[in-house]
């Protein structure tokens, strides 16, 4: 073996131990990180938006309104739900439990939320959907079709949902649209 | 002049220190509204937080003819162009003048806790956070949404309850108007105040009591010499109070 | 060789892994998202609490931390953590204001010196180790069983209230009544000298209404008008009102006293007088009033009673010189303020020393309404009334056995009724000498209701002793104040927030109000409304007792009183911002705006009081229920019930109160002041209050006396300098802040400091002014006067 020879076969190795070390940080960047970044939370009740507004015709206003004052009540209280399941509504594992751990013990379901923000941000919704016109879906999606409640990603280290819509597109559209980005409209 | 002349508005208030009673409800109210941490002994006055301060003048003479007066002092969000000196100085923009409306605000999430504003405030308007915010265990009960609780290291002060103006553009909201009427919107030492001391609302609005009260003969500014343009007025017939406030604090 | 060659992991190879991974890692999201999440984190302030979001909702009710009555608003998020309290703009009393004290409410509802359960003392009185928690069964049942044991002396059951008015006060004096006690008692104030004055002077006990806002000059003898006296709302809102006013009808306002306090320095004019003289200059200005024939002469000539007699009195005693001399106000200026006086209408004065939560002397009472009498300010708008009674629903008569019919003859503990004080006062320092002399008989049990003698109680040593010898001791309090602290038992109470409560018209005021203030949340511990207590404990007793009180609860029996205002057919609910019922006068009929009991008591919870200005002030010539049927300068009702006396005795006079102690030992005066920053209730200082004290009141633990500073300079006093005051009855250490709002040779130390009870926010910070006040006794009412004790003092 001459020296000459060695060397290239160790370039080889390092070549393909660069390569190991390249996409083995890539993997653990992109698929593990995200991974280990977030917990991973179920809602208490699996709740089904579709059946509510199709068997039930409810509406999104009935548990989604506007207080009088302006604020907006984003997730229903217990007594909206106990309106009607007083008693089971059909057989499934849901609904018996939502009956005998929350309705008969008039315990509000802990809803987790997928987009709180932090008790720093002032977000007015009536600014945005009833001076600005938008709508609920621009930023939340459309809720309503889905037929089951989507597990809430929480990012171990800060706390947020990995939904959470973040200050710069606050920002961004902000300025797109000419409001003020001053902090205080934002923040408290 | 601060505010934006296009907006229209730029808040201000006028205390009545004639009609001032020295009651400190303004302060206590403050305090309450803004989840103002309070500790065991506050007697430091440098380290103790209060918003809304209140300074005992008097004049000087002999007794009998000694009279004392209570001076209110808040943020007084001076309007001197282009900046106050506070937010001119602070080094990761933590603190801003919203142009809009003339509030100075200062977001404590952002600050780094330099002081750098504290020194440059000639009110003494501004505190710096020594300690943690500490509540006897069931008072966490009583803390309002509506502001968040600072940390140690974090400058605060006065923010005319800003989110009382967030609050009040919501009720608007939904009766589909974007601007306010006068009085939708008053800070929690105004509402507090007994003997009707305190006026708040838009200096630029000719129609409005402030506006009108500012204009008085009898109203004058802290440190007017300064050129910081306070948008905090003050009225008193007595000329040793007018004096006063010519002094440093 | 070569397989092994090739195997070999040389340096330059793990260089490469090296690079490869961080190649690899800058291009996924990892370092950049780690950076900006943590800068997230590191604003996250996990450690401190993040408030509970959600709805907002408002609840009115009425505020009951003092007398002052007024309507307040609390905010609560979820209908469960209230969060904020500020005035009700409907409420007439306050109109939206809101005074210090109740804007820090919420720090009582939650405050750390709250008591959760019963206690019972199993040790030492005082040890607070030996405090065991029991169970409400328990407690009552312990109170029931003493209760029984000591039928036989009854009397021995001694209470004492703060609150004097109101559905739970008289519960209490019905169960003493019923069992046969006939120690009902009221923590002292000024009102137990405006009463004694009104009923000798005008034959009536009812309460005194001032209609302050629409004087055009008010003359407070003495009275810190703006700093907690009367409602402190209300006096806040007149003074405004009367600063609003244009220049030219502006209501001018004197201040008579002895320290430059706010509401001295605040006035048009501040006089400043020697101390606990105020009553001498009242009386002066009579004299120049009645002298000059400057006196209201349809009122004197038709509607009074030795006035001859309270003229020559003047005269001999009461001239501008002799007034000089006692006052220190110079000749002139007592001329020019009785002229001025009489020639404004209308013009009121007022009385009652400080804030009027103690006692005062009758007389200096007297010598301020013969002013307002002189003027024909009685029963005149912008002068003094008699406030109309509520028109609520009389309780059935209290059913009464063998041992409570022979007990309504027993003699009072406090003396009053009997041979030395035969007035009707309210003489609680006079049953704590009674105690401490063992007079009379022993007082077996104590039960002390929203009232902490063992602090605010001027002069308190003396009840601190008188407690020694009372065999049991049982507190009703919420807070671990210091008279619980003392308690042999305690039988917590809801806070104001969490209980149901009529809250009557507030002191000075001249319409009726009627507050009711209801649970805005439900308790937060094992707390239970006196009320119900002592209804349980009632039908725990056998016979009469009992049945005395056919109610189930305490809502009955407060709802078959509130009938009474349902039936009356007059009075609103106060339901709308700006409602000024003392415009107009009063005699304004008020047509209800509520149609049935339910409706009425629907409003009430929702709004929060009722009030009415349908009664006229009642007419001279019907006014007064004197032997003469007229106001009587020279008391008739006092020679009726056995006073004897001089003719002075009988007059409106000024008695020089010689201040306690030797003044070669003690050269110097002692003054108490109060001020709206630190409260005298039975509750202490909240700690938002606490924080807005200046650092020349209160630093680290050490409070401060106001000295003159010529004084101070006199005894080589500076700034900040450590004292010891002493006094007859004891010793405290103070610092010294030099003012000229002090009178020279005058020491001034503020009231309200100084608890060993309460949370770590107020306790052990200053000192209690009380602990050293020399309280002294008038010998024809029993009342006494508190606010000048001599003093020394020494640097330490």
């Amino acid at each position: 073996m001459t020296g000459e020879n060695k060397q290239q076969n160790s370039g080889l190795l390092g070549w393909l131990l660069f390569v190991v070390g390249f996409t083995g940080a890539l993997f653990v960047g992109w698929v593990i990180f995200p991974q280990l970044l977030f917990s991973t939370q179920y809602q208490p009740i699996n709740y089904n938006h579709v059946i509510h507004q199709e068997e039930a015709g409810m509406s999104c206003e009935d548990c989604h309104y506007f207080r009088d004052d302006g604020t907006y009540a984003g997730k229903p209280k217990l007594a909206a739900c106990a309106e009607c399941h007083e008693e089971p509504q059909g057989e499934t594992e849901s609904e018996a439990m939502l009956v005998s751990e929350y309705v008969e013990p008039k315990k509000e379901i802990p809803w987790v939320s997928y987009s709180r923000q932090p008790d720093n941000v002032f977000f007015s919704h009536a600014a945005h959907v009833k001076m600005a016109e938008m709508e609920c879906t621009d930023c939340h999606g459309d809720v309503g079709q889905q037929t089951e409640a989507p597990p809430v990603k929480i990012n171990r280290l800060t706390g947020y949902p990995n939904k959470i819509m973040k200050m710069y597109v606050c920002e961004d559209c902000h300025a797109r649209e000419h409001v003020s980005n001053s902090c205080n409209v934002c923040h408290k | 002049m601060s505010g934006n002349k296009s907006s229209g508005v730029r808040y201000g208030m006028v205390i009545d220190i004639d009609k001032c009673t020295g009651c400190t409800a303004c302060s206590v109210a403050c305090q309450q509204e803004n989840n103002v941490p309070f500790r065991e002994d506050e007697t430091n006055k440098v380290r103790s937080i209060t918003w809304m301060e209140i300074y005992q003048l008097d004049n000087g003479m002999p007794y009998p003819e000694y009279r004392q007066a209570y001076l209110p002092r808040l943020c007084l969000h001076c309007g001197a162009s282009p900046y106050p000196p506070c937010t001119f100085v602070c080094p990761v923009n933590a603190t801003h003048r919203d142009e809009d409306t003339g509030l100075v605000n200062h977001i404590p999430v952002r600050c780094i806790g330099c002081r750098y504003c504290i020194s440059a405030c000639s009110y003494h308007a501004r505190y710096f956070n020594w300690w943690d915010p500490k509540w006897p265990k069931p008072m966490e009960e009583m803390l309002t949404p509506n502001v968040s609780p600072r940390m140690r290291g974090v400058v605060e002060k006065c923010t005319m309850c800003v989110h009382r103006l967030q609050l009040a553009k919501d009720r608007a909201f939904m009766e589909g108007r974007s601007e306010l009427e006068e009085g939708e919107y008053v800070p929690a030492c105004v509402e507090s105040c007994p003997a009707k001391a305190m006026t708040f609302g838009n200096l630029l609005d000719p129609d409005s009591e402030v506006a009108r009260l500012a204009k008085s003969s009898l109203a004058f500014r802290l440190l007017e010499k300064l050129g910081t343009e306070p948008k905090v007025y003050y009225l008193s017939s007595q000329d040793w109070i007018h004096k006063l406030a010519d002094k440093v604090m | 060789m070569k397989g092994k060659d090739l195997m070999k992991l040389d340096r330059r190879a793990f260089v490469k892994l090296i690079a490869g991974g961080v190649g690899g890692t800058l291009l996924s999201p990892l370092p950049w998202k780690m950076a900006d999440d943590t800068a997230i984190w590191s604003q996250n302030w996990f450690w401190r609490p993040s408030p509970e979001r959600g709805g907002a909702t408002t609840a009115s009710t009425v505020c009951q931390l003092c007398p002052g009555g007024c309507g307040v608003r609390v905010r609560l998020i979820e209908e469960k953590n209230a969060v904020n309290i500020d005035g009700n703009p409907t409420h007439p009393v306050n109109q939206g204001g809101i005074c210090p004290l109740g804007a820090a409410g919420l720090q009582y509802l939650y405050g750390p010196s709250r008591i959760e359960t019963p206690l019972q003392q199993t040790g030492k009185r005082g040890d607070l180790e030996t405090m065991k928690a029991i169970g409400w069964d328990e407690a009552l049942e312990i109170l029931s069983i003493k209760l029984r044991r000591m039928r036989q002396k009854a009397r021995g059951l001694v209470c004492v209230s703060g609150k004097r008015e109101g559905t739970v006060p008289e519960l209490f004096a019905r169960f003493l009544h019923a069992y046969g006690s006939p120690n009902y008692m009221v923590m002292p104030a000024a009102v137990d000298a405006e009463s004694l004055g009104l009923f000798v002077s005008q034959g009536n006990s009812g309460a005194i209404g001032y209609d302050l806002e629409n004087a055009k000059m008010v003359v407070s003898f003495g009275s810190d008008y703006i700093e907690g006296w009367g409602s402190p709302n209300r006096m806040m809102m007149a003074f405004a009102d009367w600063r609003s006013n244009s220049k030219r009808d502006r209501t001018k306002i004197i201040q008579v006293a002895t320290r430059g306090s706010l509401s001295a320095s605040k006035a048009d004019e501040w006089v400043a007088v020697a101390p606990g003289t105020e009553a001498a200059l009242a009386l002066g200005l009579a004299q120049v009033i009645v002298s000059e024939g400057r006196y209201d002469r349809t009122f004197v000539n038709n509607h009074t009673y030795g006035f001859d007699e309270f003229k020559r009195l003047l005269r001999q005693n009461y001239t501008p010189e002799k007034v000089a001399e006692i006052t220190g106000v110079v000749k002139e200026k007592i001329v020019g303020l009785a002229r001025e006086f009489a020639g404004t209408k209308p013009a009121v004065a007022l009385s009652g020393w400080g804030q009027g939560r103690m006692q005062g002397s009758m007389y200096d009472f007297l010598a301020v309404q013969s002013l307002n009498a002189l003027v024909g300010s009685l029963h005149k708008p912008g002068g003094v009334t008699r406030r109309p009674k509520l028109p609520l629903a009389p309780w059935p008569k209290v059913v009464l056995d063998a041992t409570s019919l022979t007990s309504e003859n027993e003699p009072r503990l406090d003396g009053s009724r009997g041979s030395q004080f035969p007035l009707p006062g309210q003489l609680f320092y006079n049953f704590v000498k009674n105690v401490n002399e063992g007079n009379l008989y022993p007082a077996e049990m104590l039960w002390v209701y929203e009232a902490n003698p063992a602090h605010d109680l001027a002069d308190v040593q003396p009840f601190l002793a008188a407690l020694n010898k009372i065999g049991t001791v049982v507190s009703f309090s919420s807070f671990m104040d210091e008279t619980t602290q003392l308690a042999d038992l305690v039988l917590p109470g809801p806070t104001y927030l969490e209980r149901l409560e009529d809250i009557p018209t507030p002191p000075g005021l001249q319409y009726p109000v009627f507050g009711l203030s209801h649970p805005i949340l439900s308790p937060r511990f094992e707390t239970r409304h006196p009320g119900d207590v002592l209804i349980a404990l009632a039908h725990s007793l056998d016979g009469s007792v009992g049945a005395s009180f056919p109610w189930s609860d305490y809502e009955t029996a407060l709802k078959e009183r509130v009938k009474g205002l349902a039936d009356a057919g007059r009075g609103q609910v106060a339901d709308e911002p700006g409602l000024q019922p003392w415009k107009g006068g009063q005699g304004r009929q008020l047509a209800p705006n509520y149609d049935s009991f339910d409706d009425l008591w629907e409003k009430l919870i929702e709004h929060g009081c009722w009030f009415d200005t349908s009664e006229a002030m009642p007419s001279w010539a019907s006014a007064f229920k004197t032997p003469s049927g007229k106001f009587e300068f020279y008391s008739q009702k006092m020679r009726q019930v056995g006073i004897r006396g001089n003719d002075i005795t009988y007059l409106p006079h000024f008695e020089q109160v010689e201040p306690a102690g030797d003044p070669r030992d003690y050269p110097l005066l002692l003054m108490p002041y109060e001020t709206m920053a630190i409260t005298n209730g039975p509750v202490a200082n909240p700690p938002f209050m606490t924080k807005t004290l200046f650092d020349f009141q209160l630093k680290g633990n050490d409070s401060f006396v106001e000295v003159n500073p010529n004084t101070a300079a006199n005894m080589g006093l500076k700034e900040g300098d450590r004292i010891a005051l002493q006094t007859e009855r004891g010793t405290l250490k103070v610092r010294v802040h030099l003012t000229e709002a002090a009178r020279p040779d005058v020491v001034f130390i503020p009231t309200g400091l100084g608890h060993s009870g309460f949370d770590s926010y107020i306790k052990g910070k200053g000192v209690n002014a009380n602990m050293i006040l020399v309280a002294q006794q008038d010998q024809v009412t029993g009342l006494v006067t508190w606010w000048v004790t001599r003093v020394k003092i020494s640097k330490v």
